[in-house]
């Protein structure tokens, strides 16, 4: 009982990870029904460009900065890429277009921070917490858990309670209506972007103390997330949490009672099952619209 | 005041608009009929810049609205209940509303919405009292009243109604044009799309017919009405 209380425990964590980066491919879907295949380049890019910045000015004045580079980052996938793939009815130029991207921040982020794996320094305390008659949970772990989650709750509240938000739904909703209300439906794409990438960032710059931080940290997080955004649903954020604690926590499982080896596999299999019994995903709507 | 001069457009390769001339004078309600596939909606999303021109001219009074977006088009005051209302299903009412004043809200006069609000609320008191629920929940008939009060939230100076009584009840026509006349004598002036041809001929001031993409006929509502030919054609539908 303990063992298994310990490994959900060590999956949350990055569960939530995988949450919040699967959340991001969603933000920018809603509003474009496209999305950043160069996500885990951006993730990876947060981390780095964090752990530079925290050794200057310190770790917790290093997030808000992390943030502004996201958001930049994205606004600039979007335009560079996004859009003119978007405006020549290019009908998957965008996806090789984000891939390009990322690929291309790859390659930056080995010129400048080389090939190999960085340490990122923790900001809190490595010892473990140690809860109840043996249970551990690292401080980090929880400020994971803490950070990705207020990540998703401000975002929602953000397009709840601001009419920039409500603007973003609206462009959701329906592009060309948006459009008739004097929205510029274009900056609310790149907004969208630029969000998604700040998030992957920030989500970067969280998990980077819990693994190793380097140009290619970001390849499998990004896959695994995509996966989870496809078995929670493309537009639920309910099922992306889900999806991201379901897998976060099979893979400790897989790795503790099969192999480390066989750790990729549960995210695959639940993939597999999702797409052939629900492919809008567990939690996805269909859309209904009234004549 | 809104003016479509000599207007060709069409999606890709297939030309809709054969060159149409329509001229909409400051406080007049114009009304536009046709069968189906004339080319009124493409006539709509030309004149709100949802669809670009090939050739022709758009003007609100002097200012040249040709080859601007769609969201510039508003901004210099036309506002278009679309074909099919599409409003935005995840907002709720007032959140419809609110984004239909965009533009205003950004910039901080949030004070002065609410007069809007309770201008829409007169033309329409059903929407307030479901301004709390979802309007992709919205019965069709509070949909397209939703439609009409989000538009005219950004205090237009032309609004463009596209077949505005679609798919409603009797009662709820009735509804809708009691507003579009109560619109009319605010002085709004608004170009209406309508497949009940005798009761819009009935309220309107001048009317065009459309065929083919081409203004066959037009004149005064008193006119057209009066005129065999229309009545065979077009106004066996009053509701
Ligand atoms: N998105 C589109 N792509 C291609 N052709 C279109 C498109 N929308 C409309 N058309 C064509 O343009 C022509 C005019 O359509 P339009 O919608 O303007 O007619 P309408 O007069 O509004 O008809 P209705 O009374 O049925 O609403 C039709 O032949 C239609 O098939
Ligand atoms: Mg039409």
């Amino acid at each position: 009982m303990q063992i298994v209380l310990q490994l959900c425990i060590s999956g949350v964590s990055l569960g939530m990870i995988y949450a919040v980066i699967a959340f991001g491919y969603q933000l920018t879907y809603v509003t474009s029904k496209t999305l950043n295949f160069g996500q885990g380049e951006a993730l990876a890019l947060g981390a780095l460009v964090g752990l530079s910045l925290s050794s200057w000015i310190g770790y917790w004045a290093m997030l808000p900065m992390v943030l502004l580079f996201g958001l930049a980052q994205g606004a600039l996938v979007e335009r560079l890429g996004v859009r003119p793939a978007l405006k020549t009815r290019s009908e998957f130029g965008w996806i090789m277009a984000t891939i390009a991207i990322g690929i291309i921040g790859k390659n930056m982020a080995e010129t400048i921070w080389g090939k190999d794996d960085l340490k990122f320094p923790s900001p809190l305390p490595e010892t473990p917490i140690i809860f109840g008659d043996g249970l551990r949970v690292m401080p980090m772990e929880i400020l994971v858990l803490v950070g990705a989650l207020a990540m998703m709750l401000l975002i929602e509240l953000l397009s709840r309670r601001t009419l920039v938000g409500k603007a973003v739904v609206a462009t959701a909703d329906d592009r060309e209506a948006a459009s008739l209300m004097g929205i510029n439906t274009g900056s609310m794409i790149t907004l969208s972007y630029g969000l998604s990438s700040a998030v992957a960032a920030l989500a970067g710059v969280l998990v980077a103390p819990l693994t190793l931080t380097g140009a290619s940290m970001g390849v499998s997080l990004a896959l695994k997330a995509f996966a989870v955004a496809i078995i929670g649903g493309l537009n639920s954020g309910m099922g992306v949490i889900v999806g991201g604690l379901l897998l976060g926590i099979a893979e400790q499982f897989t790795a503790f009672y099969l192999s480390t080896g066989y750790k990729d596999v549960p995210g695959l299999l639940m993939l597999l099952a999702v797409l052939a019994i629900r492919p809008t995903g567990l939690f996805g709507k269909t859309v209904i619209k009234k004549v | 005041m809104l003016t479509l001069t000599d207007i060709h457009a069409g999606y890709g390769r297939t030309s809709v608009l054969n060159g149409i001339s329509i001229n909409v004078p400051r406080g007049q309600l114009v009304c536009l009929i046709g069968s189906n596939g004339a080319g009124k909606t493409t006539t709509m999303r030309v004149a709100s810049g949802m669809l670009p021109v090939q050739s022709g001219r758009l003007a609100l009074e002097q200012q040249p609205l040709d080859g601007l977006a769609a969201h510039h088009v508003q901004r210099h005051g036309v506002s278009h209940v679309p074909e099919g209302r599409r409003v935005f299903p995840s907002l709720s009412v007032l959140d419809n509303l609110e984004v239909g004043a965009y533009r205003r809200a950004r910039f901080g006069l949030r004070a002065k919405i609410d007069d809007d609000l309770d201008r829409v609320f007169g033309y329409f008191p059903r929407l307030k009292e479901r301004r709390q629920q979802l309007a992709g929940t919205l019965s069709g008939g509070e949909q397209q009243m939703l439609a009409m009060g989000r538009a005219l939230m950004s205090r237009p100076r032309v609004l463009l109604l596209d077949e505005p009584s679609m798919g409603l009840s009797p009662k709820l026509v009735d509804d809708v044009f009691a507003a579009i006349c109560e619109l009319r004598s605010a002085g709004m002036t608004m170009l209406l799309v309508e497949q009940f041809a005798a009761t819009a001929l009935g309220v309107a001031d001048y009317a065009y017919v459309m065929e083919n993409g081409r203004i066959v006929l037009h004149g005064t509502a008193q006119q057209l009405k009066g005129d065999p030919a229309i009545r065979d054609a077009y106004l066996g539908k009053a509701h």
